[in-house]
């Protein structure tokens, strides 16, 4: 029964709002313009916040975790770390001694030796950005290696070449030379590593740190006494997956005693200006929020009371208190609706004019303004349902509405 | 034929109110009003016509003074006094209103935002009922076919009248209220509205309770008139009873 009777109060409500379309149009109005500023405040805060961070996960340094010093890693050791949450790649380093070699470019006349840095690289490097078909490809026929800008540069060689790589090791005095082709695979950007480096797989930097320790690597064939002691690393290269994962890794590692260095004060400058565009966004949203609860109870005490004779005429037809609540409470959810879809209406309009304004100058071309569709969602779920909340409350007045008023008032 | 059931039962009803030095008391010793009947309440301003009209139409707010009783015909009859003591009670109220009693007012108390046809469907959607022949047939004696899509302030008073009639019928209620119907109209429309009014409320064999200044109408269009007069008047109290003469 009261079904019947609300869904006829809504069906009465819904056409008031109509025969009132002016009056609304103004509550409408007044709505959009509460939230479409509310909207660009937390479009710019979200845009200039994804605008940094993706401009810092943009810099695969910013995500290196680098020990400082050599220890001694087991296997086991760098496997667990692998396993461990939000590590996006590791991969152990030999000791610095023979992190070293000579690269030369054999079509330059006056080409001279390059000494570059050893490292390892693997799937998942966001350094070389190296995938999986690339990895596999990269031992087939001529060993691949990836080569720094600034080797690439001074050896003048691209992505294609094919170079000699050299390492030596002394013999009883004199120096001792093995040389291998490697294939250019790729040339890292200069912003992922600065320093004259080479990328491989961890085989030949494994066979390097053979080769210089006089133990024999059967695979190129380069002489020295057979392996005996089971493989340790003085380092390693390590990656974290987000921003956010860096510092639980970082304090995981100093509970192994292992000391890092880590970019999170660059990082820290980032989150200290979200945490003030959060507070500053919740300021002002708040006080939106809180106006914008004001007025709907307010706009719906009023509209009861204009209303109160129509109300009374329906009490006098038989209409129950309760049911009658819905009436105001629905044209507040409506204009709630109304006023949420031309405040992002609003905010649309005024999205590419912030977008010309700032992103050129804060953001080298980046969007500082910016609103995903959920979030659009959620303003106008929260919206509606502060009306509803706030229509609620001024819509007690209802239950002092009776009959008799309407007949007086004729 | 059924003989008429009594709808309204009433015995020393006396309902008071105002302040201690200007009280007004209104008693009806006893009363019963039957299905069919035409009964009027005349008298002049302030003799507590309206008052009586909010007790029989279970809206006034000293329903729990009110010594009545209540019967539409079936078997159950309703204590009307011991109900509203209950304040929670006074929904209940509004469902035996929207069930067995139309109401008409001085301006035709309509919905303005809503159409002719709305305005009269609005007791039938309330009740669960469709509209049916007798819909149509209500709207064509009282000639408002063709203002059914017009809204409110697009009719004339007579108009509105005859809308707030055909709303009060249209539900097929034992009882009608009509406070002072025919008030804002010139005498010939108030004819020709009351007529239609009565040839209706006889059609459908309903309780038709009007409240009105013009005693000479009401007898004219065959109306019982309740006697009214003042028993007892001094500085301090006025007292009006309602009683058959």
């Amino acid at each position: 029964m009261i079904f019947r009777e609300v869904k006829n109060v809504i069906r009465l409500s819904f056409a008031d709002l109509i025969y009132e379309k002016h009056a609304i149009s103004y509550n409408v109005a007044t709505l959009a313009v509460m939230l479409a500023p509310v909207l660009v405040l937390f479009a710019l805060k979200f845009g200039v916040i994804t605008a940094l961070t993706e401009r810092l996960m943009s810099n695969p340094l910013i995500l290196s975790i680098t020990p400082i010093g050599q220890s001694q890693f087991s296997h086991e050791w760098i496997n667990n770390l692998k396993r461990k949450e939000g590590v996006s790649f590791v991969s152990p380093k030999i000791r610095y001694l023979s992190a070293e070699a000579y690269l030369e470019n054999n079509n330059l006349e006056d080409g001279d030796r390059v000494r570059v840095e050893l490292l390892p690289t693997g799937v998942g490097d966001p350094v070389t950005s190296l995938t999986r078909d690339v990895f596999y490809k990269m031992g087939e026929g001529v060993q691949g290696v990836f080569i720094t800008h600034s080797a690439a540069e001074k050896l003048n060689a691209t992505s294609g070449d094919t170079l000699i790589y050299s390492i030596t090791r002394k013999v009883d005095g004199n120096s001792e030379q093995v040389q291998l082709p490697v294939y250019v695979t790729g040339v890292v950007p200069l912003l992922n590593f600065e320093r004259d480096a080479i990328f491989m797989p961890v085989d030949l930097l494994f066979a390097t740190e053979d080769y210089r320790s006089f133990i024999a690597v059967n695979k190129f064939g380069w002489r020295g006494a057979p392996s005996t002691n089971e493989r340790s690393f003085s380092s390693f290269r390590l990656y974290a997956e987000t921003l956010k994962d860096i510092r639980p890794l970082r304090d995981w590692l100093e509970t192994q005693d292992v000391e890092v260095s880590t970019k999170l004060a660059e990082i820290e400058v980032v989150e200290s200006i979200e945490s003030n565009l959060n507070t500053l966004f919740f300021i002002i949203g708040g006080l939106a929020l809180v106006g914008g609860a004001l007025t709907v109870g307010v706009n719906t005490w009023g509209s009861v009371a204009r209303k109160e004779h129509e109300l009374s005429l329906l009490r006098l037809l038989g209409y129950s208190n309760t049911a009658l609540v819905v009436f105001p409470v629905f044209q507040a959810v409506m204009i709630s609706i109304l006023g949420s879809i031309a405040g992002l209406l609003v905010y649309l309009s005024v999205e590419p004019i912030v977008n010309a304004m700032f992103s050129e100058k804060l953001l080298e071309g980046g969007v500082a303004c910016i609103l995903h569709p959920l979030h659009a969602v959620y303003a106008g779920l929260i919206t509606v349902l502060i009306s509803f909340i706030a229509a609620f409350g001024a819509s007690v007045k209802v239950w002092s509405i009776s009959p008799i008023d309407g007949i007086r008032q004729d | 034929m059924n003989s008429p059931f009594v709808i309204y039962s009433i015995r020393d009803l006396s309902i008071k109110y105002g302040g201690l030095h200007n009280q007004f008391e209104l008693r009806v010793p006893d009363l019963q009003i039957t299905q069919g009947e035409m009964l009027a309440l005349t008298g002049a301003s302030g003799c507590g016509k309206s008052t009586f009209l909010d007790v029989l139409a279970l809206i006034s707010s000293s329903m729990h003074l009110s010594n009545m009783k209540l019967s539409f015909g079936n078997s159950e009859e309703l204590d009307i006094a011991s109900i509203a003591i209950d304040k929670m009670n006074h929904n209940l109220f509004g469902k035996i209103r929207r069930k067995y009693i139309g109401y008409v007012l001085q301006s035709g108390g309509l919905l303005p935002f809503l159409s002719v046809r709305e305005n009269i469907e609005a007791p039938l959607k309330l009740n669960g009922l469709n509209k049916d022949k007798y819909f149509n047939h209500i709207c064509k004696v009282l000639d408002i076919q063709k203002h059914l899509e017009k809204k409110i302030n697009k009719l004339s008073r007579g108009e509105r009248q005859r809308v707030a009639i055909a709303r009060s019928l249209v539900h097929q209620p034992k009882v009608i209220i009509a406070d002072e119907p025919t008030a804002s109209l010139d005498n010939d429309n108030a004819d020709k509205v009351m007529e239609l009014f009565v040839n209706l409320a006889r059609e459908q064999d309903v309780a038709l309770i009007v409240a009105s200044h013009d005693k000479e109408r009401m007898k004219r269009f065959g109306f019982n008139v309740l006697r009214q007069r003042f028993i007892k008047s001094n500085a301090d109290e006025l007292i009006s009873e309602f009683s058959r003469e």
